[in-house]
């Protein structure tokens, strides 16, 4: 694995603000595809920016959506009640050891912290989603170091 | 390269980053490789041999190991990233000198044979029975409108839920006998 250098964030402003200012710099979430693929050096990059520490670990139902923080991870939004429980799509996703460490959303500084999911619903079973679009990102300007949604 | 900001914590070396974790209880502080897995850092610096390195690609599930309750593949794991974790492998299973109720059900259930693949499928298992207990659902569960109880828990369940640990002396029978006679022990309380 090529050598890299690794930051550990502070807030979402901070690891935008490395991400953006570090050439060929990623975002380290679960890294279970990023460790895989940098193992073969698929993906080379210079800095690693991890954001574990952050929170971001929210699910929140609004509305008619769900709002996925970027550190949610695979098995956690598999075993949300009612919405990830409920669907086999996303019971799905993968084994339990390598779903507890993936994030459901990579973060990157085009589609970053959260993202909002509008759940669409079979039409045989009313409780079962079937997949779910996603309407639009949280996202942290790396220039201003503001929170906005992008549509 | 270095950043100024004092808010994001940085190393000057690249090769070195300081890591505390805890390893089965015990903090282990460590100066590691960056760019170490938790699967090297646990076989290479702590000599912990028990967890296994087979596919090193998240494959096999041989180096499954238990971080904060949730059963992970250490070989996909950056141990930079596990800094303040409470790490448990299978060495931390029976360190009170006994063995556990699943390690004992291996026995009684000759659930290996030629052994390599036993300390995963012993993790993955006994994060499973933790999963099973807080009522967590699988794909091939039926009903999701109730939490998954102990008691109903089907052979197809076990596995599923083992689906990500391979054997390729294909033990699977007896180690999906050893998960259930831990469920029906418990079932029988």
């Amino acid at each position: 694995m090529k050598a890299f250098e690794y930051f550990r964030a502070g807030t979402p402003a901070d690891s935008s603000a490395a991400v953006a200012t570090h050439h060929n710099a990623m975002f380290f979430a679960g890294g279970t595809t990023l460790v895989d693929l940098m193992k073969i050096d698929v993906l080379t990059p210079d800095t690693l920016v991890d954001v574990n520490q952050l929170a971001l670990r929210e699910i929140d139902v609004v509305g008619e959506a769900i709002v996925v923080g970027a550190n949610v991870s695979n098995s956690q939004l598999a075993w949300h009640r009612p919405y990830g429980s409920a669907s086999p799509w996303l019971r799905n996703r993968s084994f339990p050891a390598l779903r507890h460490r993936s994030a459901t959303w990579r973060p990157s500084l085009e589609t970053s912290f959260s993202v909002r999911v509008a759940p669409i619903f079979a039409t045989s079973n009313p409780h079962a989603i079937d997949e779910c679009r996603i309407l639009d990102a949280m996202h942290s300007t790396a220039s201003t170091a503001d929170m906005r949604y992008l549509a | 390269m270095v950043m100024n900001d004092t808010s994001v914590v940085t190393t000057r070396d690249v090769r070195a980053v300081a890591v505390a974790f805890r390893i089965n209880g015990t903090d282990r502080p460590l100066d590691i490789d960056v760019r170490s897995t938790l699967l090297d850092v646990l076989r290479e610096k702590l000599q912990l041999t028990g967890t296994k390195k087979g596919c090193d690609q998240g494959t096999c599930g041989a180096c499954t190991v238990i971080i904060d309750g949730q059963r992970v593949l250490a070989c996909l794991t950056l141990a930079a990233s596990c800094a303040g974790q409470d790490v448990r492998t299978i060495e931390g299973l029976a360190s009170t000198g006994s063995l556990t109720v699943l390690q004992e059900a291996f026995l009684e259930c000759d659930a290996y044979q030629c052994g390599f693949c036993t300390p995963g499928q012993i993790m993955s298992a006994t994060a499973l029975l933790d999963e099973v207990r807080a009522g967590v659902p699988s794909h091939v569960t039926n009903d999701v409108s109730e939490p998954v109880s102990t008691k109903s828990l089907s052979a197809e369940e076990i596995r599923e839920r083992m689906s990500g640990n391979l054997c390729r002396c294909g033990a699977y029978p007896n180690i999906v006998a050893a998960v259930q006679s831990v469920l029906s022990k418990e079932g029988g309380q």
